[in-house]
This record gives structure tokens, C-alpha cells and sequence, in this order.
């Protein structure tokens, strides 16, 4: 089994580096970009919802090779999204949402 | 030579002055994403290496997440290029202001170039006086000062996070900052629609292997969200 720590860094490195190269594409080479078509500027905006999406639904729904709609987590996620909407505080949401979660399975004895 | 470089470190001294607020606006961002590092288990150097080496808060999460997760490093890979591709449009707007400067300014403008610099100096290029090398130095000092701010949050976040009682289940910060990361992001229907998507089919594919199933649905969600744009388009022509 490989080492966490070791892949974060390979991954951390690489991940930097191609971050680094994206943002100097055009201005390392200092080359101009014509008209960027309409459906390409499409498709970047729907980037971030589907790729968040895409990340969180697993983390919340997905237990033990199967599919549960109800449990601790998506209870404290309900938690953390009804902080989100109205306070729009990423800190709040983030500290909301774990310790929901704390008094869910700790507090109330909610198996996970 | 003495006089624009009195000049130049003028407007490096600006930028560094209006990005106060960048600076305010920034540390609890970065103090989010130390407390999840710290919780996804992780050190103060691996925290620290992905502010400075990343310095990229979306990509920044969504590599531990998937770190955490043990996916593969093309996976990693892709999807942090996904959310960094919006960079590539930045990059070709400031490209078009900064041609005449030399490789050195834009190679190190290069690694500062965030939303945040991007959304706080953009205005600047429209000045009908518009001179490249002073908004280089503004724009850096806007920079030295955002990637401050991100590793001392950063900082601050992994030590709050690291001293937090091991009861408290750290490691959920990790999808509670893409919930809240992701929520303020879906400001139209077709927005929603790619959410919905790309969180059903990841949900729907999460038993494929080495979590393809994530990138399975985020490309469901892009193709979805675009497709509903256009429909929308379509239907009310302009």
C-alpha cells in the first residue's frame, strides 16, 4: 500500500505545477486568444457545480457499497445547508456541519 | 532607470494598500481549507505545500478529497484541471495587456493569477492610461498579499482544526467545504441542473473503479448544464 503522505505530495506537486502551467498558458507565451466560442464559455461556467456535485454526493450518500438516503451525514449536511443558504459563511457552514454530525452519532447515539 | 523604479514600487505599494480587504476577505477561505487538510489527517507541511504550491481553494479540496479516497493521480489530475480551466481564460485576457512585458514579470504575475486578482484588477485595464508595467506591480502587490493572507488562514485553520478533540469527526470538513463551496455556485437553473446531474450519475456510478464514477459524473453534469443552456437559449431567442 503506497504511503498517504507521499501520494499528497506527488499528487500536491503535479496538481501545482499543471495549475501553474493553466494560469501562464496564454500569458507565459504572451499569445492572444481570438473570440472564445459561446459553447466552450458554457461549458466552463457548468465546471464548478458539476465537478462540487460530482465530489460531494458519493461522500454523503454512498455507505458501505450501497445507497442510504438517511443517515448522520446527510443529516449534518441538511444542517450545513440550511447554514449555507442563509449565512453564506464557508467557515460557519464547514464547523455547523461537523459538529452536527459530533452530536448526531456522540450525543443521540445515531449509528453511522 | 531610478525614476520608474520609484514608480514601480509606488504601485506595488498600492496594490499591496487595496488588497486590505482581499487580505480580510481571504483568511477564513484559507483558515477552511487548514482545518480540513488538518482533518482529511494530514501534517503542516502537506497544509502548507498545498497553499503555496496549489494556492487554488476549490482544487485545493477536491485533490485531498480525493487523495483521501485513495483515487489514482490521473483522476486527481483531471478533475483539478476541470476546475482550473476557467485560469486559461484569465490568462488570455491579461496575456493581451501584458505582451510587451518581459518573460520574468509574466512568468511570476503567472503564479498569483487568481479570481481574486483577477475580479480585483480587471477594472484597471480599461483606464484609458493603461500602462502594463505599473499594473504589473499593482497586480503583484495585490498578489504577495493574497497568498499571505491564504497561508497564514491556512495556518491558523490547521492548527484550530489539529487541536479540536479527536471525537469530533475532522475528517467531514472535508465535504462540508464542498457543500459550502458548492451551493453559492449554482446561480441558474442550468447550474442546478449539471448539480443535479453530476452529483446523481457520481452517486449512481460510485461503484465503478478508482472513482471513475466522479469523473464519469462531472462530465454528465457539464454536458447536462449545457445542454439545458442551450435549450433555455433556444426557447427565448434574443
Amino acid at each position: 500500500m503506497r504511503s498517504l503522505t507521499s501520494f499528497f505530495w506527488l499528487a500536491t506537486v503535479v496538481c501545482g505545477v499543471m495549475t501553474y502551467l493553466l494560469r501562464g498558458s496564454f500569458l507565459l507565451l504572451a499569445s492572444k486568444l481570438g473570440e472564445v466560442p459561446d459553447l466552450v464559455q458554457t461549458m466552463l461556467r457548468m465546471i464548478p457545480a458539476a465537478v462540487l456535485a460530482a465530489l460531494l454526493a458519493p461522500r454523503l450518500f454512498y455507505v458501505d457499497e450501497q445507497i442510504s438516503l438517511i443517515t448522520p451525514r446527510t443529516a449534518a449536511a441538511a444542517v450545513a445547508l440550511v447554514v449555507v443558504l442563509t449565512m453564506k459563511n464557508v467557515l460557519v457552514t464547514v464547523l455547523s456541519g461537523v459538529f452536527a454530525l459530533w452530536l448526531f452519532v456522540s450525543g443521540f447515539g445515531w449509528a453511522m | 532607470m531610478s525614476e520608474p523604479l520609484a514608480s514601480l514600487r509606488a504601485s506595488f505599494r498600492e496594490g499591496m494598500r487595496d488588497a486590505t480587504p482581499i487580505f480580510v476577505g481571504l483568511l477564513p477561505t484559507g483558515a477552511v481549507t487548514g482545518i480540513a487538510i488538518a482533518g482529511a489527517g494530514f501534517g503542516y507541511a502537506e497544509a502548507l505545500a498545498s497553499s503555496t504550491v496549489m494556492f487554488s481553494g476549490m482544487a485545493q479540496i477536491a485533490a485531498v478529497e480525493l487523495i483521501s479516497v485513495r483515487a489514482p493521480l490521473i483522476i486527481v489530475m483531471v478533475t483539478v484541471m476541470m476546475i482550473n480551466l476557467r485560469y486559461l481564460l484569465y490568462s488570455a485576457t491579461f496575456s493581451t495587456f501584458m505582451r510587451h512585458e518581459s518573460f520574468i514579470r509574466r512568468a511570476s504575475l503567472t503564479y498569483f493569477l487568481t479570481d481574486t486578482l483577477f475580479a480585483r484588477t480587471i477594472s484597471r485595464t480599461t483606464d484609458p492610461n493603461f500602462d502594463s508595467s505599473p499594473f504589473w506591480a499593482y497586480s503583484m502587490g495585490i498578489g504577495v498579499i493574497s497568498v499571505l493572507s491564504w497561508v497564514i488562514g491556512t495556518s491558523l485553520g490547521f492548527f484550530a482544526g489539529d487541536s479540536i478533540p479527536e471525537q469530533v469527526p475532522m475528517d467531514f470538513a472535508v465535504p462540508m467545504m464542498i457543500l459550502a463551496l458548492l451551493f453559492p455556485v449554482l446561480r441558474s437553473a442550468p447550474m442546478v441542473i449539471a448539480a443535479l446531474f453530476g452529483g446523481g450519475v457520481a452517486l449512481a456510478a460510485a461503484g465503478m473503479p478508482a472513482n471513475l464514477g466522479i469523473l464519469v459524473g462531472a462530465l454528465s453534469g457539464i454536458v447536462a448544464g449545457t445542454a439545458a443552456t442551450i435549450v433555455a437559449q433556444n426557447r427565448r431567442p434574443s
